[in-house]
């Protein structure tokens, strides 16, 4: 029976911490969230000496203060769930800022393991690091990686199974030298805290007490709602105040400094320049990708080969999902009888499932690309390149390419590329804002619309405005969720540029394949549901034609009897002001299932039977001459189009990514319905108002 | 020696951290990125569309908006 242990792997972003959880645990992996979090949960096992050992790899953080989700969740995973061992992952070619989590990791008490990764960066760098002073300074074991060509991984995994075996026997080791001025302090704030039999053992004291001269919020909270909280307040302040006077700095500038001051000591004595320090790859590159000249088009490079790569080569792919898809609606239309069973499995539940899998290849491919990227370390370029003209907005440098993702085509990866926002709040903008662009299902609509109520020359004019339209929709609603919505979080920019390095194969698929599995199970099954819930809409209640109707007229007949027919008829005094009449209803509703089943359903409302979204040549002259349309009908419907909600795979997906929080989902769909309305409402109205036919 | 914004330091020159003037959590993360009184930051180029900043200390390479970068006094 092997004895099973935790380890936990904590580090900065970009100090290669996934490419050694993925070299310990190989494709033994499983992801999940934080409860209550949109953070990822990654975890892994590996077998070994007679030991089954739990790796998680924590979010990456710089710090671990209350300040972010990141931080909050792995600094409560080695609090609460006291991991056995915990591996700090450092990259070695810029230690000092590594090794600033370090203080923290060991004044939380963590039975701690450096892993000095990318050491062979150090010497590109011109440095050396005496890895044995080190280890000899802190007390703490050190174990050499390079992680990408899984150097030192099996000695790491020896020497996390020698921690654990020398458990409670953890060595006094090298800690921040506060300085006697703040000791005093600090020693007067723990013998306060050690007061409380239950803080005192849930909580290392120091750690509390530097951390309450930091003005934690998390841990103030903790130790106002324990039994010595009113005391110690008092006597924080008087602290406080007394050190701010004695240094006129405050105390949370006192405890980075001393901080930071330890680690600098620590670098001096182990790191030596060998050789002139070389002008790095990373500058060089960077001299032209973020050049005045260059760093636009470079951009818009990036951006295109994403798009391409997701969109065009991944298209074959969707190609055989969708003909497996049409294979079992076929299969299943011959080996089930008629009737409403027959209808169930086919438009109902193959429809839904095909619907579902037919985005995987697009989300897998995406993630591929995006990856490519992110691990390169081009995204925090981009984000750097873009974020003056998005952040007027209450956008972020990195929000550009969920938009770009969705416009001409979906914004379902568009939502899961807001993946790569680190800040909530930025997220969450971005996300309110990514089904407004025009994505490659609203395209028939507008193509049939447009083509149907003006002539040909004007087409690429009302196309050019509706895209305007969507920009200046989504910029503007990002502008007012910033300004009234969400003003009072904070957000801010500051973010590394990590040095370029070239991603590993296997680090990119796993990254690809996690994110997209993601989507399958958390989204897969909602949506099914949902599908079958508008199939049964259109379906229910069942009405027989009087006289002899059959085909098309009959189906027509049918869907304007349905729940959803009657439901457009409920809602046909909402519509009339914004000049929907007759069919627009009906299509609407069917929208909400995918936008180009607005097509479709057009079709079936006038009895054309299937009609082909990307060819509707009978359609377009049905709508021509039917008098409940006019070209400033159109114009109002297609307005409407761009804005209401979007169709329920992009709202579960949207509603997941958000952290299943049910206020933001209301939220979007208030306010893309009441949006839509109003918008489409000045068209028609002002429009007549100026002479224009309505 | 004068002190200035961290925004008024030109593109090429080094300057020394004297203040931290924001509060909050971009205080708290501007300290945890090694922005501490006495560090030596040299501003590295501005963006294409002239923001944000990118600054190395400590051996690597951070950027931040001009409003943030106006809220850390120097000595040049």
């Amino acid at each position: 029976m092997e004895k099973k242990f935790t380890v936990a792997l904590a580090g900065n972003p970009n100090c290669g911490k996934s490419t050694i959880f993925n070299s310990l645990t190989g494709a033994r992996q499983h992801v999940g969230n934080y409860p209550g979090v949109t953070v990822e949960k990654k975890e892994g096992r590996v077998i070994a000496d007679n030991y089954e050992v739990t790796v998680v790899d924590l979010p990456g953080t710089y710090s671990l203060s209350a300040g972010s989700d990141d931080e909050k969740v792995a600094r409560d995973f080695i609090l609460r769930e006291k991991p056995d061992v915990v591996v700090h992952v450092i990259d070695a070619s810029n230690l000092e800022r590594n090794l600033y989590l370090a203080t923290q990791l060991i004044e939380l008490d963590a039975p701690l393991l450096l892993a000095m990764n990318m050491s062979d960066l150090v010497k590109s760098k011109g440095l050396a690091i005496d890895y044995k002073k080190l280890e000899r300074l802190l007390n703490i074991p050190v174990v050499v990686t390079v992680g990408n060509k899984n150097e030192g991984v099996k000695d790491l995994l020896q020497a996390v199974i020698s921690v654990y075996e020398q458990k409670g026997r953890t060595p006094a080791r090298a800690s921040v030298d506060y300085g006697a001025e703040i000791v005093q302090e600090l020693e007067k704030l723990e013998q306060e805290l050690a007061r409380d039999r239950i803080l005192s053992v849930e909580y290392p004291v120091r750690w509390l007490a530097v951390k309450s001269l930091e003005n934690d919020p998390d841990v103030l909270q903790r130790i106002a709602s324990s039994s010595v909280g009113g005391v110690y307040h008092a006597t924080l302040e008087k602290s406080q105040a007394h050190l701010a006077a004695h240094f006129s700095e405050t105390t949370d500038v006192l405890v980075a400094d001393r901080r930071y001051g330890f680690v600098s000591g620590i670098c001096a004595e182990v790191v030596t320049e060998i050789s002139e320090a070389r002008i790095s790859a990373s500058e060089k590159i960077d001299k032209i990708v973020l050049s005045r000249f260059f760093g636009l088009p470079v951009f818009a490079l990036v951006m295109y080969v994403i798009f391409k790569f997701t969109f065009a080569f991944s298209a074959p792919v969707v190609g055989w999902v969708e003909g497996l898809f049409e294979w079992l609606g076929h299969f299943a239309q011959k080996s089930i009888p008629d009737g409403l069973l027959q209808s169930l499995v086919v438009d109902g539940i193959v429809g839904g499932v095909g619907g579902v899998l037919g985005f995987f290849p697009l989300v897998l491919f995406m993630f591929f690309a995006i990856a490519f990227f992110e691990d390169s370390g081009y995204m925090a370029r981009a984000a750097f390149v873009m974020d003056k003209l998005m952040s007027k907005f209450g956008l972020h440098g990195k929000s550009f390419l969920p938009l770009m993702i969705s416009t001409n085509g979906c914004a379902v990866p568009g939502l899961m590329a807001t993946r790569t926002l680190e800040s909530p709040r930025d997220r969450l903008i971005t996300m309110m804002v990514v089904p407004f662009m025009i994505c490659g299902a609203k395209l028939p609509i507008f193509a049939l619309f447009i083509a149907a109520f003006f002539p040909a020359e004007q087409g690429a004019g009302m196309m050019m405005l509706m895209y305007s339209l969507s920009i200046g929709i989504a910029f503007g609603s990002a502008w007012i969720l910033k300004t009234f919505v969400l003003k009072g979080e904070s957000a801010h920019f500051v973010m590394e540029l990590p040095p370029y390095r070239l991603p590993t194969i296997q680090g990119l698929l796993l990254k690809m394949w996690e994110r997209g599995w993601l989507y399958l199970r958390k989204a897969g099954t909602i949506i099914l549901l949902l599908s079958v819930v508008i199939w049964a809409a259109f379906k229910f209640p069942e009405v027989a034609p009087t006289g002899d109707v059959v085909g098309e007229v009959a189906a027509a007949y049918q869907m304007e009897h349905s729940y959803a027919g009657q439901l457009a008829g409920v809602l046909a005094p909402v519509l009339k002001p914004i000049g929907m009449e007759g069919s627009a209803g009906v299509a609407l509703i069917a929208g909400l299932a995918a936008k180009e089943i607005v097509v479709s359903t057009l079709g079936t409302v006038y009895s054309l039977g299937e009609v082909d979204p990307e060819d509707a040549d009978s359609l377009k002259e049905q709508l021509a001459a039917d008098p409940a349309w006019s070209p400033l009908k159109a114009v109002a419907f297609l307005v409407f189009c761009l804005i209401y909600a979007p169709c329920i795979v992009a709202i579960t997906v949207f509603y997941r990514e958000t952290g299943s929080k049910a206020k933001w989902l209301f939220f979007l769909l208030f306010w893309t319905t009441v949006l839509a309305w109003v918008a489409a409402f000045v068209v028609y109205q002002g429009g007549m108002l100026i002479g224009v036919k309505g | 020696m004068a002190t200035e914004k961290l925004t008024e330091v030109k593109i090429g020159q080094k300057a020394k951290i004297v203040k931290l003037l924001a509060e909050g959590s971009l205080k708290k993360r501007l300290l945890d990125m090694g922005l501490v009184p006495g560090v030596q930051v040299k501003v590295e180029r501005v963006a294409p569309f002239g923001d944000p900043v990118e600054l190395v200390l400590r051996g690597y390479a951070l950027s931040l908006r001009k409003e943030e970068a106006a809220l850390v006094a120097v000595e040049i």
